[in-house]
């Protein structure tokens, strides 16, 4: 890896910790501790557009691992790595189709992430009851992925860092 | 090389994030049977698990002391005696007398008899309603002015009769508190069947509690905010009861009539710092009825022990003298009392 | 996967937005008309140690602790204590519970039967 990429990788996974932290201070939608609307997603999806998806995975596992760590409680980990980790995926693969925007991709991916958090409550839970959340917690993916996906198109709009990351 | 580092990175990443600070908000919780009746306790921060053990112990402890049916409790002792010297014994009958005084007789310590007339008592009576000489008869024995205290020693004049069931709980809870204090506990919520005794704070807010609404088993009257120490006792006619000839009687006896008392109250809260004075205002409330609580809500701010109430009344309305009440139920008319 | 991507919402985005929704409401739907009883469930305690969940399926259980036996019925969205040995009969007097936060009491079976929502609770004790 180019010294320069290191650093835009250092620097991303440092702003995706950052927002995660932050958005770990929103009032939650639902009872469930450790959620997080997502918006460190931001980062993802702007690393996967101008890095690729190796660079992006490598930040978000940073992100993942060191915000846990910091948090100093397991649940967390395991919210953030499986949100994360399908919001990854299926951004990754929404990539591929050249028909979506920005916005489609983010609010895929705003969705799988929820599912990836309900999945991970269900498991730490170890019932089935984390479940009911999933429609209302969809319907608040469509707009944190419209948030999301606006950032990004901000972020990729500006000539300076598409130059740059090339 | 260099895979052997991340993969350590990773192993001490996951090891930190696993066994990372225990924020005092991740609760211990234990449920405990005692007191006839059913206990779960919550504490934070601290030695969770040596706290709670100390409580469940001092509970036990308690239970064997104080109960007046367990002979060889300071109670059965001094019921059968008519003396005995315990300083616990001597401080909750001390405390008994001055509610008692407050609420002009309205909870009285020596209600044993009557109590066990109706099949409410300790024992293993049967529920049937008493004929009135028997009422009478028992009557006779009843008052707070046959109990004499001098420093540790308690003389009853028999054949009066004491039970502590009244302020039991309070006072368990208060003890329990100073178990669970020498663990370094920071916060603790205890549910003693029903009446709820608070210490210190949890990180995440002030304390909720539900308050039961006397109507519906499963609904919730409102929801009641507070911070610190506070003891949350309810006293309500639909916690114990049986009927007879269509008649429900309940086992809020008043202390003057030896009958259920015939109060406009379903239920009264008292919400107060000191458990023994809540745990006996709530039966004391429920026999004055709405008015008479108010009363002794006033004049107990300046003259006694200061405390809150919401109480609910048979004719739907749900007076509250404190701040930090949520209500929720429907069909209820909600009154702030100033 | 470095491309230019559109940076203005098109109509395929529409479609995955659709397709969220959709997910939501079929997802709503279902736990709409089967509504919190199948995401509650029975906790059964047993000395104060919790020992079983239960789902809201239709059947019958029984438990023994301390020396007495409680028979436990689900059925139709409910839970009672059909019949118990046990002295005071108080959980058999309950009757049946079917929502959130009530709970059957066998004290001398030590024996605890409570219904646990989907959602945490929002307070730290009942009193009452």
């Amino acid at each position: 890896m180019k010294t320069k990429q290191l650093t835009t990788c250092a620097i991303l996974a440092a702003l995706a910790l950052a927002l995660s932290y932050v958005e770990g201070m929103f009032p939650l939608p639902v009872p469930l501790p450790g959620f997080k609307l997502g918006l460190a997603n931001i980062v993802t999806l702007f690393a996967l557009y101008t890095l690729g998806a190796p660079p992006a995975l490598a930040i978000l596992l940073v992100r993942v691992l060191l915000g846990a760590m910091f948090a100093g409680n397991a649940s967390a980990l395991i919210y953030s790595l499986l949100g994360g980790f399908c919001a990854m995926l299926v951004m990754i693969g929404l990539s591929r189709i050249h028909k979506l925007s920005v916005y489609g991709v983010s609010v895929g991916g705003a969705a799988a992430h929820n599912a990836g958090q309900v999945a991970a409550a269900m498991l730490t839970l170890g019932s089935a009851t984390p479940a009911v959340y999933l429609p209302v917690l969809l319907i608040v993916a469509v707009f944190s992925g419209a948030l999301t996906g606006f950032v990004c198109s901000l972020l990729l709009g500006r000539r300076l860092f598409r130059l740059w990351a090339k | 090389m260099k895979k052997y580092i991340f993969a350590l990175f990773l192993i001490a990443c996951l090891a930190l994030a696993g066994c990372g600070r225990q924020p005092d908000g991740t609760p211990h919780r234990r449920t405990v049977f005692a007191m006839d009746t059913v206990m779960n306790l919550t504490v934070y921060g601290g030695n969770g698990e040596a706290a709670l053990s100390a409580a469940e112990q001092e509970l036990y402890r308690l239970d064997a002391h104080l109960a007046r049916g367990t002979a060889g409790s300071v109670v059965y002792a001094l019921n059968h005696d008519g003396t005995v010297i315990d300083r616990e014994a001597a401080a909750l009958l001390r405390a008994s007398g001055s509610v008692a005084q407050a609420s002009d007789g309205a909870f009285d310590p020596t209600v044993a008899e009557l109590l066990d007339l109706w099949g409410f008592g300790s024992g293993a009576g049967e529920h049937r309603v008493p004929l009135p000489e028997e009422i009478a008869a028992a009557l006779a024995h009843v008052g707070e002015k046959y109990v004499h205290i001098d420093g540790e020693q308690v003389i009853l004049d028999l054949p009066a009769q004491v039970d502590l069931g009244g302020v039991a709980k309070g006072w368990a809870g208060e003890r329990m508190f100073a178990c669970m204090k020498e663990n370094g506990i920071t916060g603790a919520a205890l549910d003693l069947g029903g009446d709820v005794a608070l210490w210190g704070g949890k990180l995440d807010g002030p304390w909720r509690v539900a308050i039961k609404d006397p109507a519906d088993e499963s609904a919730y009257l409102g929801v009641l905010e507070a911070e610190g120490d506070r003891f949350i006792m309810t006293s309500g006619v639909y916690e114990r009861y049986f009927e007879e000839n269509g008649v429900r009687y309940h086992h809020i006896l008043d202390p003057k009539t030896g009958y259920p008392a015939d109060s406009d109250l379903l239920s009264a809260t008292v919400i107060c710092k000191d458990g023994i004075w809540a745990d006996a205002l709530a039966t004391a409330c429920c026999v004055l009825g709405a008015d008479g609580a108010l009363e002794l809500w006033k004049t107990a701010a300046t003259e006694w022990v200061p405390f809150d109430a919401i109480l609910v009344t048979d004719d739907g309305r749900v007076l509250y003298t404190c701040d930090g009440f949520t209500a929720q139920a429907e069909g209820y008319t909600y009154e702030r009392v100033a | 996967m470095s491309g230019s991507p559109k940076l203005v919402p098109t109509k395929y985005d529409a479609l995955v937005v659709l397709i969220v929704l959709a997910l939501a409401v079929a997802l709503g739907a279902r736990y709409w008309f089967a509504p919190a009883r199948e995401a509650a469930e029975i906790i059964v305690s047993i000395g104060g140690v919790e020992a079983e969940r239960l789902t809201f399926d239709d059947s019958e259980y029984d438990y023994t602790n301390n020396g007495y036996t409680v028979h436990v019925t689900v059925r139709a969205g409910s839970v009672r204590v059909d019949h118990a040995d046990c002295p005071t009969q108080d959980c058999v007097r309950t009757g049946a519970i079917s929502r959130p936060g009530q709970s059957i009491v066998c004290l001398p079976a030590r024996i605890i039967l409570t219904i646990e929502g989907a959602a945490a609770p929002d307070y730290d004790a009942i009193a009452g």
